[in-house]
């Protein structure tokens, strides 16, 4: 009982939390009050009462894709094992790439739907950035997998790194999945979530045209695909302490997710955004890291 | 000597396609009777049950041969699989050739179209049952001309005629390779029967690489694929859909018969150059599908990137089957889930293709034009074919619970077993970055077909011809309405279709499928059900965000240039990626009264390798017309000396 309301909880409370702390957590780095820490579920409530304004040129594809969008993402956050415990969705790590494809497919196309130049625009440099962040990814995933000769999150996580292979292995897969998850997420230095140069966004161009509950679903979406990616993130970093009692599971997942804001916070902060030109460059390094990953687990058979 | 069913239902198949042709042949009053189509459709129905009967062998009587060799026919598990998906798709496809081509009848001769197009289907069909070289042979060219003869029916059209060319050729080279094949293979065997040819080791080698030119020509591999992005946009789009969708596949078809599954010709040289192959061929297709502003030339580029998956999965069965290790039970069962794999997207391409193929007709009926850069906004007076497109366009991006991901997600899973078990750590590493390559596959087409169905569909019309475009007629609707209504069948039961495979790669396959679909799907509408509680409140209607400008005009969208731009500048060195921009007006700097922007693109294969080797044809050919000049003299002299050279090869060896 309490394994499922932790589940819950992680898949409905953290998200909006998470931002709201990352939100925070900035501010009070520039030395300022910043919003409330409960702010994005303020958020949430205001813009599922608000009148929705849709676009003549848009067709029902632009009204379903938030839906797709949620469905997608809510299925994969159901296979996350979140601190050991059973996830209620058997699926694998293929199956959660291809999810999240799902939900890229349907927010391009809801981006193509309005007719304007920035909705194109969106969708065609967030696909550009998961063309080259998804190959890093998945292999980073396989490597892990590979080593525990299983492809589901539950097989993967619980294999023990005790021997010198995982201690290594480890920390090249957080690299390599840490910058795909930074691209992934549209996080500095790949792009500024608070910038309003329309030129220079490329998440953020995809939802200019959505507004009201619309707009809601889709800023949960994006907030529980945070949660999501860096929980697996945290998943990852918590396997050398595989070996604890299983209670300490979910504070330590938490610990670790909330060691990722403060990182992202500080990144933020300090990094100044890329050029768009540079991110093969940034995504390199991630895609080597995995590659030298999936060749020592090769290595040690 | 009783008549049995199956004898029965092969009757009913040949009366209707090869009867139909003899029909249509002689009709003077109306060259595109409704009733053609239905016979098509019948001989298929006929062919699908005709497969599901058990194995058989039928050789025809003795007056019929092909010279000393009977017509054998061989139905077995593998031939029954095919014939299968040609049957469901020439049936599907069916009705829409009489609407499709009403608009043609007076440009093209009808009678001739279909004449061919019930010839290429009891071709493909007898290519697949054939038991012997010259069957096979036979068949294959009657494929090949009746294909070519549908893709030059536009004859008028200048592009037609040099794509049909093109592909002449290609099919030339292709036939020779694999006639030349089969001839090594008979003097090794001293047969020409297909089952007793055992070939393998160091002889094998020869035949086999061959065997791989040849049918790679076909299949549309590459780097023989410079004839599909050509030939598939000239035909009309139902030819397109069976082409792409089915006479590839008959290529493949023999691949695996040949190297696999019996396997005639077994060698690891093989599995190892066909996955390198179709590795590339895989990525090679979609980035120039990418690239593409022609809807049709994007589907051929697309067929070639999924007949590149085909065959990496082929290739690794191969690799499964002739590595010699200590754990050769566990690699037969990656072998299979590998086999298993390509043959289930063999069903799944075919069906998702031929779909997006039909589609693209409709979209060139409604609107009047394929080019990108003119179309848009038609997901309004199209509606169901902009629906059926959509599903297309998911199940080909391998999007779940659709057909496509669970061929994909087998791919996955046979290289990820074999990098768990292979006992080489070269290989092992090898098909683990493979898995990243398939992903960055997936990720490109992803992105090409949301870029597609976007532009296309979405947005506002970006010419005034395209604003008045109107709705296919129905048969076309109820074409693509059957094919979609399949790729989700097939996705959502492929647990019952992996069943149907069990005769070809035995139970392991069923069992590796560990995805829990009931429960995905499930769980997906779940997540739209509450999605949809949140926007039940009234919407209110308004102009798109114009930044308080003025009203937004259909030039200033996305085009199809602009959406691939990133993607082509990131892998512009494989195709010399240009980008001219030139400005006009007389003080040009300050004050621009015109920006033309032109991308290029050129294919270092056809710019490197065969444009300067047909050129060196060409000139070798020039200076041989010298030969045939009028002059008796020389007329003698080159009989005498050929009579001379085949003398002396007679008596020294």
């Amino acid at each position: 009982m309490t394994a499922l309301a932790l589940y819950l909880a992680n898949i409905v409370v953290l998200p909006l939390l998470l931002i709201g702390l990352i939100r925070k957590g900035k501010a009070r780095l520039l030395n300022r009050a910043g919003p409330p820490l409960f702010g994005p579920f303020y958020d949430l409530w205001r813009l599922l009462r608000k009148e929705e304004v849709v676009s003549e040129t848009t067709t029902l594809v632009f009204r379903a894709a938030p839906l797709v969008n949620l469905a997608a993402v809510l299925a994969v956050a159901l296979m996350v094992p979140w601190a050991g415990a059973a996830s209620p969705l058997r699926g694998d790590l293929f199956l959660a790439i291809y999810l999240l494809a799902l939900g890229r497919f349907a927010v391009g196309l809801a981006a193509l739907d309005a007719g304007s130049a920035f909705g194109g625009l969106g969708a065609s440099r967030e696909s550009t950035v998961s063309i080259q962040a998804e190959p890093a990814m998945v292999c980073a995933f396989v490597a892990l997998a590979a080593r525990a000769h299983s492809s589901s999150f539950q097989a993967m996580f619980a294999a023990s790194p005790a021997d010198g292979l995982g201690l290594v292995l480890v920390p090249l897969v957080l690299v390599a999945l840490w910058l795909a998850t930074m691209a992934e997420l549209a996080r500095m230095p790949v792009d500024d979530p608070t910038t309003h140069l329309e030129l220079t966004m490329i998440h953020e161009t995809l939802f200019l045209e959505n507004s009201g509950p619309n707009l809601a679903l889709t800023e949960f979406t994006v907030a529980l695909k945070s949660v999501v990616l860096l929980g697996l993130c945290a998943q990852v970093a918590r396997m050398p302490w595989a070996g604890l009692p299983p209670w300490t599971g979910e504070p330590l997942t938490l610990a670790l997710i909330g060691l990722a804001a403060l990182v992202v916070v500080v990144t933020e902060s300090t990094a100044v955004k890329m050029r768009w030109r540079r991110l093969p460059n940034f995504l390199s390094f991630a895609l080597v890291a995995a590659l030298l990953a999936c060749l020592l687990v090769a290595l040690k058979g | 000597m009783g008549v049995s069913l199956s004898d029965l239902l092969l009757l009913v198949t040949s009366v209707c396609w090869l009867v139909l042709p003899l029909l249509a042949a002689f009709d003077r009053r109306d060259t595109n009777r409704v009733l053609w189509p239905w016979l098509e459709a019948g001989g298929a129905l006929a062919l699908l049950a005709f497969a599901c009967c058990g194995p058989r062998e039928m050789v025809a009587p003795h007056p019929f041969a092909l010279g000393l060799v009977p017509i054998a026919f061989h139905l077995d598990a593998l031939a029954a699989w095919f014939l299968a998906i040609i049957a469901l798709i020439t049936l599907a496809v069916a009705p829409s050739l009489h609407g499709y081509m009403e608009s043609f009848r007076e440009r093209i001769d009808m009678r001739g179209f279909w004449i061919c197009a019930s010839l290429l289907p009891a071709s493909m069909a007898s290519v697949v049952l054939a038991a012997n070289a010259q069957t096979f042979l036979v068949a294959w060219e009657i494929m090949s001309l009746s294909s070519f003869v549908l893709v030059v029916s536009d004859h008028a059209s200048r592009s037609t005629r040099t794509a049909g060319a093109v592909y002449l050729g290609a099919t030339r080279v292709g036939t020779g390779c694999v006639a030349g094949a089969f001839i090594w293979l008979y003097e090794l065997t001293g047969k020409w029967s297909f089952d007793s040819w055992h070939v393998a080791g160091t002889a094998a080698v020869g035949p086999a690489l061959l065997l791989l030119i040849g049918l790679g020509v076909k299949a549309g591999m590459w780097p023989f694929h410079l004839w599909l992005p050509l030939a598939h946009p000239a035909a009309p789009s139902p030819v397109s859909a069976t082409m792409s969708g089915l006479m590839v596949k008959v290529a493949l078809y023999a691949m695996i018969r040949f190297f696999l599954w019996p396997g005639h010709v077994v060698t690891p040289v093989i599995g190892h150059l066909l996955l390198a192959l179709g590795a590339i061929s895989a990525f090679w297709g979609v980035l120039f599908a990418l690239l593409q502003h022609d809807l049709k030339r994007l589907l051929a580029y697309s067929t070639v990137e999924n007949v590149g998956l085909i065959i990496m999965g082929i290739g690794l069965a191969v690799i499964c089957r002739t590595q010699p290790s200590p754990h050769s039970s566990l690699l037969s069962a990656v072998g299979a889930v590998a086999l298993g794999a390509a043959l289930l997207h063999v069903w799944n391409h075919a069906f998702f293709k031929s779909l997006l193929f039909i589609g693209a007709g409709s979209v060139d009926h409604g609107a009047g034009t394929r080019d990108l850069d003119r179309l848009g906004g038609l997901a309004r007076p199209m509606p169901v074919t902009f629906a059926c497109f959509l599903l297309g366009s998911a199940a080909i991006c391998a999007l779940p619970p659709l057909n496509g991901f669970a061929s994909e997600w087998l791919l996955y899973q046979s290289f990820f077993r074999f990098g768990c078990l292979s006992s080489t750590p070269l290989f092992r590493f090898l098909a683990l970055g493979t898995i990243g390559w398939i992903a960055l596959v997936g990720a490109l087409a992803l992105s090409c077909f949301v870029k597609v169905t976007g532009i296309t569909f979405l947005g506002q019309p970006r010419s005034s011809a395209v604003g008045a475009a109107h709705e296919s007629p129905r048969g076309m609707l109820v074409s693509q309405g059957v094919l979609a209504l399949g790729c989700v069948v097939l996705g959502v039961g492929a647990p019952f279709v992996l069943e149907l495979l069990r005769p070809l790669t035995g139970p392991s396959l069923r069992a590796a499928f560990t995805l829990p679909i009931p429960t995905l799907v499930f769980t997906l509408l779940l997540g739209l059900a509450v999605g949809a509680l949140a926007l039940l409140r009234p919407v209110r209607s308004y102009v798109t965000w114009e930044c308080g400008f003025g009203p937004l005009n259909a030039r200033m969208q996305t085009t199809a240039a602009s959406f691939a731009q990133p993607v082509a500048r990131l892998f512009g060195s494989l195709y010399r990626y240009v980008v001219d921009t030139r400005v006009e007006g007389r003080h040009r700097r300050h004050f621009p009264e015109a920006v033309t922007v032109q991308p290029a693109v050129r294919s270092i294969l056809a710019s490197r390798l065969y444009l300067p080797v047909l050129a060196s044809i060409d000139r070798l050919a020039r200076r041989l017309v010298r030969l045939q000049g009028g002059s008796i003299h020389v007329y003698l002299l080159t009989m005498f000396l050929t009579l001379w050279i085949l003398v002396l090869i007679g008596r020294f060896f």
